[in-house]
């Protein structure tokens, strides 16, 4: 029996050709791929993490640490006798079995590379997803993955996301968004508008351009509607659409107008025959059997 | 009011107040402004106050990194350069400097903010808004609210154009200041709705000091443009 021969030149094993150098070489290649990796992630957390929006960061920083760790493995795959042209020929036929057997992944994967070629979303994006409302936190080459307003995590895969319908709520830069402000018949509708205008045209995030739209939408049962609609910057248009009701609120009531509540006339055809007792504040209700 | 202050000062005017002091061993700084206010504490052994305009886009939040500046329409002849004087919003920044760094303190405007869309909501942008009179002589500005901007457009196409706004790209934009602050931009139209524009890094007139710069701070070198294609209507 020859005892272990632990010299760089020497084989690991009877059978193959890798040296124990060769091991050492590529357990250093390994650590240092670690080391690089790691030290490129922090180098760039810090430099643009005020530069550059968190999920530009994401992905570049995920960009960088799948590239090193490829470079590593393309670096290291010779040592271990592997012949990059024998394995592109059998990849060929490992993925045409492993797409026969496991053809929800790969419908995933497809559906993933269309999702980031097409791009409909982008980390970040405030969106819906066949009834899941949220922000995408990730992006992944099977599935999605969404943090609802809740912060529920949610796993979508991407074949579910490819093929449902997608409302991205900020993928364009400005959005609408409106109310209607009821006001009592007996108020002055155009100085209600007025005021509303003024309002809308104090808040520094309630675009210039397209301009508000404030009108008189509808005769209701009590009250006269008011429709207000408003442009936003899709990013903040939640803050605003919040903040600019309860001001318009409060104008109109500083104003005199105030908000209606829901009330209806009664007329009697004849007069009423009864007693009528008007109840003061602090008083309880009438005793059993007396009747008004 | 611009300028750089050692340590402990104080500047009070007309409602508006800002100064830096010295309690229980530490700095305090402290600003108010039309019943706004600000207080930061400081932990140093010493240093610099900054005060001086920035770009005009980070108030009331950072939402856009444009500036469009809105004016009367002018109409320039084909193949002619001409120089039209506007306003620009004043925020002014107070900077904290020590062993060669530098650290926003606060920022503050005695301006109104708004914000508009540039172009489409799907192809176009957010832009800080300024509405200017347009002039053909410098205007006298009130340098706390409004700063100069002059715009030299040159009309490089063979029709009549109208302009009647500019939009400026916030990490190109150079403001230098002395009492007031300024701005030299420059305007190219390359057809009756597009044009490019950009600061030129030089004052407007002697003896103006170059303004601190945030955008240029954060932007990445190389990355951000300096200028504006303005594709979506001039």
């Amino acid at each position: 029996m020859n005892p272990l021969n632990f010299s760089l030149d020497a084989p690991v094993t009877s059978v193959s050709a890798i040296t124990w150098g060769h091991l050492i070489y590529v357990c250093l290649l390994v650590a240092a791929a670690a080391v690089i990796s790691r030290v490129l992630t922090i180098y760039l957390k810090k430099s643009l993490t005020d530069k550059i929006k968190r999920n530009q960061l994401d992905i570049l920083l995920k960009a960088v640490n799948y590239g090193i760790a490829i470079i590593a493995f393309l670096i290291i795959l010779p040592y271990f006798e592997v012949d990059l042209s024998g394995l592109l020929v059998a990849g060929g036929f490992a993925s045409i079995v492993i797409g026969i057997a496991s053809q929800s992944v790969i419908g995933n994967l497809v559906s993933g590379i269309f999702l980031i070629v097409e791009r409909p979303i982008a980390i970040g994006d405030n969106i819906n997803i066949g009834g899941t409302s949220g922000n995408v936190t990730d992006i992944n080459i099977f599935s999605t993955i969404i943090k609802t307003y809740d912060g529920i995590y949610v796993r979508i895969p991407n074949e579910t996301v490819f093929t449902s319908d997608i409302t991205n709520y900020v993928a364009h830069v400005a959005r609408r968004f409106e109310y209607t402000v009821g006001i009592p018949y007996a108020a002055d509708a155009p100085q209600a508008i007025r005021i509303i205008r003024q309002v809308i045209w104090d808040h520094p995030l309630a675009l210039c351009e397209p301009g508000p739209s404030v009108f008189v939408d509808e005769l209701g049962d009590n009250a006269v509607n008011i429709k207000v609609r408003v442009w936003a910057p899709s990013s903040d248009w939640w803050e605003v659409r919040t903040e600019l009701l309860w001001t318009i609120k409060a104008e109109l009531q500083k104003n005199g107008i105030e908000i209606p509540f829901p009330q209806r006339e009664v007329w009697f055809r004849n007069d009423l025959g009864g007693r009528i007792t008007v109840l003061q504040e602090g008083e309880g209700p009438m005793p059993p059997g007396e009747k008004t | 009011m611009y300028g750089t202050y050692g340590f402990a000062f104080h500047i009070e005017k007309d409602g508006f107040s800002i100064e830096v002091n010295q309690e229980n061993g530490i700095y305090v700084y402290r600003r108010s402004l039309d019943g706004s206010s600000a207080e930061r504490k400081l932990v140093s052994s010493g240093g610099r106050v900054i005060v001086n305009p920035v770009e005009p886009l980070n108030l009331p939040r950072e939402v856009s990194r444009h500036l469009i500046v809105e004016f009367e329409p002018v109409s320039i002849e084909p193949g002619a350069q001409e120089t039209v004087y506007l306003t620009f919003p004043i925020e002014v920044a107070v900077f904290v400097a020590a062993k060669g760094n530098y650290e926003v303190l606060d920022i503050f405007s005695w301006n109104r903010q708004k914000y508009t869309l540039y172009g489409s909501p799907d192809r176009g942008l957010i832009a800080r808004w300024w509405g200017s009179q347009v002039a053909f002589s410098p205007p006298l500005v009130d340098p706390r609210r409004e700063g100069l901007l002059s715009l030299t457009i040159t009309n490089a196409t063979n029709a009549w154009v109208d302009v009647s706004r500019v939009v400026l790209e916030g990490y190109g934009m150079k403001i230098f200041y002395d009492d007031s602050a300024s701005i030299r931009a420059w305007m190219r139209i390359s057809s009756s709705m597009v044009a490019e524009t950009g600061c030129h890094d030089a004052p407007y007139r002697d003896g103006q000091r170059k303004s601190l710069e945030l955008y240029t701070a954060r932007s990445i070198p190389g990355i951000e443009r300096s200028r504006f294609l303005m594709d979506q209507g001039i």
